[in-house]
Order: structure tokens, then C-alpha cells, then sequence
């Protein structure tokens, strides 16, 4: 293994002072309050070998821009673009001036909820903060030839069609992001620099009729090391894809289940991650509002959401509202504790800020968001909650949820149920799988947590329909009591 | 945004042209974006929050030929340069995508060649974005969207709140997207086309506060090209939902009705509304040139798509923008007449390795209505479920399901809102004894019956 390396931090070396100009210009105007900007240059690769053929371009979130927030008369104001010369930048002020001259709203709707209580946003602290941090990496993918990456995902994807003939293709993924973020306001200059690297193994099987695929993923705060933790046995992921070809739909019940971490990380996302996104407390779409410090899970269940110190691709320094970091506790031993949130929804709610505020990119806006959500691991072993079930099933590859904050509903669609049957697999196989429920009958239903504990960052979290930002969650393997049809 | 000049449009893709020049590189396809937006959040009627969003960004692919054993291959590779990128940084991507493309060892296939919009000859070329949304030839002048009918985001706010007029079913949240883009598409192969439009988007919820506190979602679009009547038809929706989110407000969990002493059993099951879109977008996947390729699909032009005691299937693609990002000329195409596939699509590598036309990917159809009303289906018992969380369709297996937020049971005798459930099933497995409903639905995507039903296996 190389030496592990900082990510460069020298991004914004030759523009940062037009910015800085900028904040300083539009500070100085009488209207405005509360100006910062947030630029962002991020770039990276991904890479796909399948039987279609290889894909090379950029990461879906490389991006290079800026957003400027301030608070105007008529309200709280953003202003998003991607030209950064020095023409144009200067430009800007006019622009936003004319903009906002421009805004018209419904004639009975003119107030404006922050107008009361924002302007102290950025300035609770006197102190004014200042950092340049990077993390850390063994192999830069940017230095790795394509030739290499590319040979690398073939063979994996060579590897995989040869393993039967019902493998009709292997959809090999490697993908790096490097971010560079710089925050200015009146009391804030901050910079981070980070790599994530994320892969997926995906093979199809087919008996002619039906396709069925398994999902195997690898992520981590990294770079292209994660190309070695790829290159691990297939044979079971090609098994998995072959064995669904003989699955049922499972008869629709409530069921004992074990569910692996990806399930269990898929659950604590949706059932009570997006639950308690503070913006939706202002908003009173979340019913976790009324439930702080009331137990709500299982005694067994303590829930994180962890932006500052896992090893995942959810992980920064500040968030897009220049907030630091923060390991939130949100349930501990089943007592709901906090939410997280966003600095606006702080601000309303008057509430500490947690971090949580991230755009998709700076084209958007910031919405609380979730970072690497999961549970803590337990005391029990695996086999031991296997061999506690007279009848149920064992949850295994998650594939996507969505969140009901209001009504406390969840929905997870799960690839693979295996049977247990007198605490033993039978090796039959449901798919698929739609579980759904009640979260607190379902967190309260929790009875045994394993040890083991892995976080998952390969895929990605929408608010609602849209807004897509890098996620990680996971947990242990949990038992419960689950609807499933 | 003046759609009719896009000075910074040009300016990045001249910086582009001119480094591909200087690179000596022969082939490339660049899909030249810029986009103005202005946008609204409330809650409940108060603003809180405006956006503008001005971007110019350039889609560069490049293309390199070359031979192993004496079969040629196209390797391409494609990044996304922008303005905020200096003189070094672009050329740097540029000798990055050239190099990286000789590792791409795809079979050889043509670029999409200019001046080849009449390539279908059974497409409607009178298709309705051809009066509506200027797309032209750039060659022969570009046409703008004409900007004097077109809506703020405070007009569109008019229009959702105009029905919100109670205090305990109202709007919790609304949020407005206006979106003007100037589309431009060259290639090293003589395409060279634009084209601008105009979209209204964006999403509110509902909520209602009688015997249960609960909420709906909904998003919506519309193209100031399309013949909507936004108004009314933005309110109606609003409408339509916040008499939805009533019911849902006094929905019992499902769950309730299967403790009763009686037997619950669902034989029928109806969809009505987004859910029917997604649903038979399964054969837009199964019928696209990428998925029959690697044999994800079988189906081949004159298959049969359902078995012949089936309800006809009969869907035409229906196009929202006049080019694909190749450049290729999008058309109403009629891709299965009743239950035989008529066209497989694509883009130009698939397309070309299929042996067929290239025709683009679409996202929005037409499809046709059956004959039977929704009250007939409603005749015997029935589940309708109207409001998923999230519905989904898997295009390998075609299964689909997800968990219901607003449902109708129908015993027989008696109508129940209900909620808390969920459906799962396969679209090959149900097609069989499916019935489209005579009742329509238009939206963006979709224009075809407003509800399905079918037996439950």
C-alpha cells in the first residue's frame, strides 16, 4: 500500500480573491444582510464496463459554481452561476440588484418568515473562523491510467460472464469524486478538499424470460484503493443473480426478519432519517417533531447521523451553509434526542445548527439532508438471530425506500428474501420484496442488533422526487417484525 | 433570458471548438446548455425564499478511431466544460478524453450525420413541437420562444393558491421552477441544430387537518409549447388534490379492515393517475436499442408484445423536445400498434450495432384508452389505489409495486379510503387480463388512460 496522501488544497488559489471581492461588494450595499457565497469545483471520473461496452465521463456531480445568499427587502435571496470571469463576476451585483427588483409574489403574501430572525444568522459567533482541510487518500485516481482502471473492470466483468452461462452481463462501475468547497462570509473563510471513491458490481442473469441482477457495492473516503477491495470473490454475487431466476413473490404477511446492514441502513434512512430533516418540522411534515425525547424504538436502537468522522462519502468539514460538521445522536437506546437540520430551520426552530445543510450542487438550494445515517451495532450474533426464528425471512440487497416524515410510513423494496424456517435458511428465495409499515411499530419491534457494523455510500438520496446528494448508511444486522408483500 | 441570442452559449463553445481544433481532433459531438431559472419556495402562501440560476455548460465528447486485428473500434470519452473553466483547464479535460477514449474499445459506429431529420418516413413530421417550440435548422436561423405569454413563478404561485381557501385542507408547501434553456447540438458529422424552450415545474404538497393529520405530494410540468391551459389546469390538479388529501384524512390503515371479523380479499386492482405512466414505461425500456443489445431484451421489430387475448396495446412516442442530446430528430413514433412492436429506439452506437435507424430515447408517450369507463370497472369489488409513496417498475423482471398512501376498497356494497398498504405484481403476469379505461389523462409525460385495472394473480 503507497503512502496515504492529502487531497490538494490550493484549488481556489488563483480566484478566491475575485469572491472575496464580491462578499466585500455586496456586504457593503445598505439593502443587504447576511452575504456569503459558496464555490465549488469538483471533478472526477466514472467508469463503466459491461457487455454494452465501456463508459468513460464525468462524475454526475462534478460540477463548478457558486451561490451567493443574501438576505434582500424583499427576503431571503440566492443567486447561482458559473462564469467566473472577472467581467462577470464583477457584473454580479447589478444583476442580483435587478433580479430582485424584479421578484413579485402573490399580492396577499408579501411577509417574509426569516425577516424576524435572520439577520443574526452568521454572526453568532464573534469569532471569526478560518480553515483549509483535506482528506486523505493512497492512490490518486487522477495519477492511475485509464488503461489501467479500465483492464481492472474488465477482468472483474470478464470474471463474472465466466462464471455460468445464465450470466448474461456484469455491469462493472468505478466512480471518484474530488470537491473543493470554499465558503465566504463576514466571519467565515473556509475551504475543504475531499475524495470519495464508490464501485458497484452488478451481474444479470437471465433464463431468457426474466432478468434478474444483484448489487454489490464498495465505497469509502479514498481514491483508487478502492479498486483492490473490488477485485474480491465474485461467486457469490453471480450466484445470488442466478439463484433469483427461481424466486417467488413472497405471500404478503407480517413476518420475524433478519435484515442485513444494507436493509438495516436502507430502514434507519428512510424510517427515521428523512424523519427528522428539521426543515420538514418547519414546514409541520414530521410528526418526529412531537415525539423529542419519547422513546420511539427499541432500547437496542441508537441512531447516528455522521458527517465528521466516518470513513464514508457522505463525510465533510462544513456544510453548503458553511456549518461544521457534527456526529449527531438522533435516537439514543430508543429515546428520540435531536433532529438534524439545516441553518434556516435551526434558526426558526431555535435549535443549534447540526451541519445538515447540502445542496445537490450549487445550482440548487440547501434543504436539511442526511449525511452517513445508521445504527449502532449490537450484542448479538448473526446465526444466533438466525436460529431465533420459527418462520420468517432474511432481508438482503436493498434496493431503494422513500420516506413518509408526516404519517411515519416507510417503504423499502429489498432484491433478496431467503427463507428461515426452525431458525435455519431453506435456500428458497422471495423477490421482490416491498416492505412497509408503521416506523415505530417497526423500530419498537427491534430485538436483537449483531456486532458487526458497515456503512454503505454507493448510492444517492433525493428529497422527495429530486435533489439527489452522495449518501452512506448502514448499521448492524437487526431483527424485527416487518409487513411485507 | 433573451432564448433568441445566447452570447454566452457561443462564447463557451467557440473556447471549445478552438481547443479541439488546436488538439488536431477529428471527431466530437457537443451538447451546449444555457439555462436561466427563477424560482419560488413557500409555505403555505408565504414566500420564503427566491433563486435565480443563470449556467452555460457544454457537454464535449470525443471520438477516436482506431483498429485491433484488423476490426475497427469507436472509443469516445465526455466531460463537462463550463465557464468557470480557464484556457489550461479545458485543454487539459480535452488531452484527457482524447487519450482516455483509445481505452474504450467499442465497435466501430457512425456519428449522426447533419441535415438527417427525414430519416423516418412513417414519423408525423407536422408533430406538434414542430409549430411550437422554434426548433429549427440552426443553419437557416434560429427561432425564439416567444417570451411575451409566458408565466412568472408569481403567476404560477396565483394559480396553485387560487383554490386554497380553507383553513384545516390547504396547501403546506409549494415550490416553482421556471426554466428557460437554449439547447445547442454540433458534431464533427455536419449536425448543427438549437432549439429553446420554456418549462413551468415544481411541487407542492397537500395537507389536511380533520379526523387524521396527513399529506399528499405532487409535482408537476408543464411546456409553454404544449396546448395546456396552464391556469385552469394547475388549479385543477390543486384541486383535485386537496379533495384527495381530504379522503386520505379519514382513511383507516388497510390493516383495520383485515382484522374484521369478515375475510378481506382483494380480487381486482385498479390504478389510476402517475402510476399507470410508469407502469407501461416497461415496454419504452424493453423497446430501447441499449437494452436489446446486451440481450436484456428480446423483443425485435413485429414481436408481440402481449399475448393476443390481451386489451391492445397501442403506444406512440410523443416527443417534448425536437432533437435528442445527438442531435437526432425526435418524432412521433408509433412504437406498438395494438400489441406489435413497430420500432425499436436508440441513440447512434446502439442503433447503429442493431442494424436500425437511429431514432433518439424518449421519455413521454401516448397511449391509447380502452372502452370501458371507470364506473364500469368499478362495478364488482375493487381496490383503486390512487396515491403511491413511490411507485416503482423494474424494467429487467417487469415487477412492480410500493406502498399506497391513498387507496379506494369497494366491498361490494360500501366505498372505503384507505391507506398504509402495498401491492406488488408483474406486469407479464397481469397484462393478460388488464383493462384500459376509457377515461384519459394528460400530463407532460404521459397522455393515455387515466386508470387500468387488473385481476390479481
Amino acid at each position: 500500500m503507497p503512502n496515504q496522501k492529502k487531497v490538494s488544497d490550493d484549488a481556489f488559489h488563483d480566484i478566491k480573491d475575485l469572491f472575496l471581492n464580491l462578499v466585500y461588494k455586496l456586504s457593503s450595499k445598505t439593502d443587504y444582510s447576511d452575504v456569503s457565497i459558496l464555490v465549488e469545483k469538483s471533478f472526477g471520473k466514472n467508469y463503466r464496463v459491461s457487455k454494452s461496452g465501456t463508459i468513460i465521463k464525468d462524475n454526475a456531480f462534478a460540477t463548478n459554481g457558486a451561490v451567493i445568499r443574501l438576505l434582500s427587502p424583499k427576503g431571503l435571496y440566492e443567486y447561482s452561476f458559473n462564469d467566473f470571469s472577472k467581467e462577470f463576476i464583477e457584473s454580479i451585483p447589478q444583476k442580483i440588484h435587478d433580479k430582485i427588483l424584479h421578484i413579485s409574489n402573490p399580492s396577499k403574501n408579501q411577509s417574509h418568515p426569516y425577516k424576524n430572525y435572520f439577520h443574526n444568522v452568521d454572526c453568532r459567533n464573534d469569532n471569526t473562523i478560518c480553515f483549509n482541510k483535506s482528506t486523505s487518500y493512497y492512490v490518486n485516481p487522477e495519477n492511475l491510467s485509464t488503461e489501467k482502471i479500465t483492464q481492472i473492470l474488465t477482468g472483474i466483468h470478464q470474471n463474472a460472464m465466466n462464471y455460468d452461462d445464465k450470466i448474461i452481463d456484469c455491469v462493472c462501475i468505478y466512480q471518484y469524486l474530488t470537491i473543493h468547497k470554499l465558503y465566504l462570509s463576514s466571519t467565515k473563510d473556509l475551504q475543504q478538499n475531499i475524495m470519495w471513491s464508490s464501485g458497484v458490481i452488478q451481474p444479470l442473469a437471465s433464463d431468457g424470460e426474466k432478468t434478474y441482477h444483484y448489487y454489490q457495492s464498495f465505497s469509502k473516503l479514498g481514491g483508487a484503493e478502492l479498486l483492490d477491495e473490488m477485485q474480491s470473490d465474485l461467486s457469490e454475487s453471480c450466484k445470488n443473480a442466478i439463484d433469483l431466476l427461481g424466486s417467488t413473490p413472497p405471500p404478503s404477511g407480517t413476518y420475524d426478519v433478519i435484515c442485513m446492514p444494507d436493509v438495516t441502513g436502507l430502514i434507519a434512512h428512510e424510517a427515521f432519517g428523512h424523519g427528522v430533516e428539521m426543515d420538514m418540522f418547519v414546514k409541520d411534515r414530521a410528526l418526529a417533531k412531537n415525539y423529542i425525547g419519547t422513546q420511539i424504538a427499541s432500547p437496542l436502537v441508537t441512531m447516528h447521523d455522521n458527517a465528521s468522522t466516518c470513513h464514508q462519502t457522505a463525510t465533510y468539514f462544513f456544510d453548503d451553509e458553511g456549518t461544521i460538521s457534527n456526529d449527531t445522536v438522533i435516537i439514543d437506546k430508543g429515546i428520540l434526542k435531536c433532529g438534524i437540520n439545516d441553518l434556516l430551520s435551526a434558526e426558526i426552530l431555535s435549535v443549534s445548527p447540526t451541519g445538515n445543510g447540502r445542496r445537490e450542487s450549487y445550482e440548487r438550494k440547501a434543504y436539511t439532508r442526511m449525511t452517513n445515517t445508521y445504527f449502532e451495532a449490537g450484542e448479538s450474533k448473526l446465526e444466533d438471530m438466525i436460529a431465533s426464528i420459527d418462520y420468517g425471512i432474511l432481508l438482503e440487497n436493498g434496493s431503494s425506500g422513500m420516506e413518509d416524515p408526516k404519517n411515519w410510513g416507510i417503504q423499502c423494496m429489498v432484491n433478496i428474501g431467503r427463507e428461515i424456517k426452525d431458525g435455519k435458511l431453506t435456500g428458497k428465495i422471495f423477490s421482490p420484496i416491498c416492505l412497509s409499515g408503521y416506523v415505530p411499530d417497526l423500530l419498537k419491534s427491534i430485538s436483537m442488533v449483531s456486532t458487526e457494523l458497515k456503512l454503505s455510500g454507493s448510492g444517492y438520496c433525493g428529497k422527495g422526487y429530486k435533489e439527489w446528494v452522495k449518501v452512506s448508511d448502514g448499521g448492524a444486522a437487526i431483527k424485527a417484525k416487518v409487513s411485507i408483500s | 433570458m433573451n432564448t433568441t441570442n445566447n452570447p454566452t452559449g457561443q462564447l463557451l463553445m467557440d473556447r471549445v471548438l478552438k481547443c479541439i481544433s488546436d488538439n488536431d481532433i477529428q471527431n466530437y459531438a457537443l451538447y451546449n446548455t444555457t439555462t436561466e431559472t427563477e424560482e419560488k419556495f413557500f409555505i403555505k402562501q408565504e414566500c420564503t425564499f427566491d433563486r435565480n440560476k443563470q449556467t452555460t455548460k457544454c457537454e464535449v465528447t470525443i471520438y477516436r478511431d482506431f483498429e485491433i486485428d484488423e476490426k475497427k473500434y469507436r472509443g469516445s470519452s465526455s466531460f463537462v466544460a463550463d465557464l468557470s473553466m480557464s484556457e489550461k483547464e479545458l485543454d487539459h479535460k480535452i488531452k484527457d478524453a482524447c487519450s482516455s477514449s483509445l481505452y474504450v474499445k467499442n465497435p466501430y459506429y457512425p456519428l449522426p450525420a447533419g441535415n438527417r431529420m427525414e430519416t423516418d418516413s412513417d414519423g408525423d413530421k407536422s408533430s406538434k413541437h414542430d409549430m411550437v417550440t422554434c426548433a429549427d435548422d440552426h443553419s437557416s436561423g434560429n427561432t425564439a420562444v416567444s417570451e411575451d405569454n409566458c408565466y412568472t413563478a408569481g403567476n404560477l404561485a396565483e394559480f396553485v393558491f387560487q383554490n386554497d381557501v380553507t383553513e384545516d385542507v390547504f396547501i403546506n408547501s409549494l415550490e416553482i421552477f421556471v426554466t428557460k434553456q437554449s439547447v445547442h447540438i454540433i458534431n464533427s458529422n455536419g449536425i448543427n441544430v438549437s432549439y429553446n424552450t420554456i418549462t413551468y415545474s415544481g411541487e407542492f404538497v397537500v395537507q389536511a387537518k380533520l379526523a387524521n393529520d396527513v399529506e399528499l405530494y405532487h409535482d408537476f410540468k408543464y411546456s409553454s409549447l404544449d396546448d395546456d391551459d396552464i391556469p385552469s389546469s394547475l388549479s385543477k390538479l390543486v384541486s383535485d388534490h386537496l379533495n384527495a388529501v381530504k379522503d386520505r384524512a379519514n382513511a383507516i390503515p388497510i390493516t383495520k379492515l383485515q382484522s374484521d371479523s369478515e375475510p378481506f380479499f382483494v380480487n381486482r386492482v385498479i390504478l389510476e393517475g402517475d402510476s399507470v405512466y410508469e407502469l407501461f414505461r416497461y415496454y419504452l425500456y424493453r423497446t430501447d436499442a441499449s437494452m436489446v443489445y446486451p440481450g436484456y431484451s428480446h423483443y425485435k421489430i413485429g414481436d408481440s408484445c402481449a399475448c393476443s387475448n390481451a386489451q391492445p396495446i397501442t403506444i406512440t412516442l410523443n416527443p417534448k423536445v425536437p432533437y435528442s442530446p445527438e442531435g437526432i430528430r425526435l418524432l412521433n413514433l408509433p412504437l406498438i400498434s395494438e400489441n406489435t412492436i413497430r420500432y425499436l429506439t436508440g441513440d447512434a452506437r446502439f442503433s447503429f450495432y442493431l442494424g436500425i435507424p437511429a431514432s433518439g430515447t424518449y421519455e413521454s408517450y401516448q397511449m391509447e384508452c380502452g372502452s370501458t369507463s371507470i364506473d364500469e370497472m368499478e362495478k364488482e369489488p375493487y381496490l383503486k389505489i390512487v396515491s403511491f409513496s413511490d411507485f416503482q417498475m423494474d424494467e429487467f423482471t417487469g415487477g412492480f409495486g410500493g406502498e399506497y398512501r391513498l387507496a379506494y376498497y369497494f366491498d361490494g356494497t360500501k366505498t372505503i379510503p384507505v391507506t398504509n398498504g402495498s401491492i406488488s405484481g408483474n406486469i407479464l403476469d397481469v397484462i393478460e387480463n388488464m383493462i384500459f379505461s376509457s377515461e384519459k389523462q394528460t400530463s407532460y409525460y404521459f397522455d393515455g388512460p387515466l386508470a387500468i385495472s387488473y385481476q390479481k394473480i
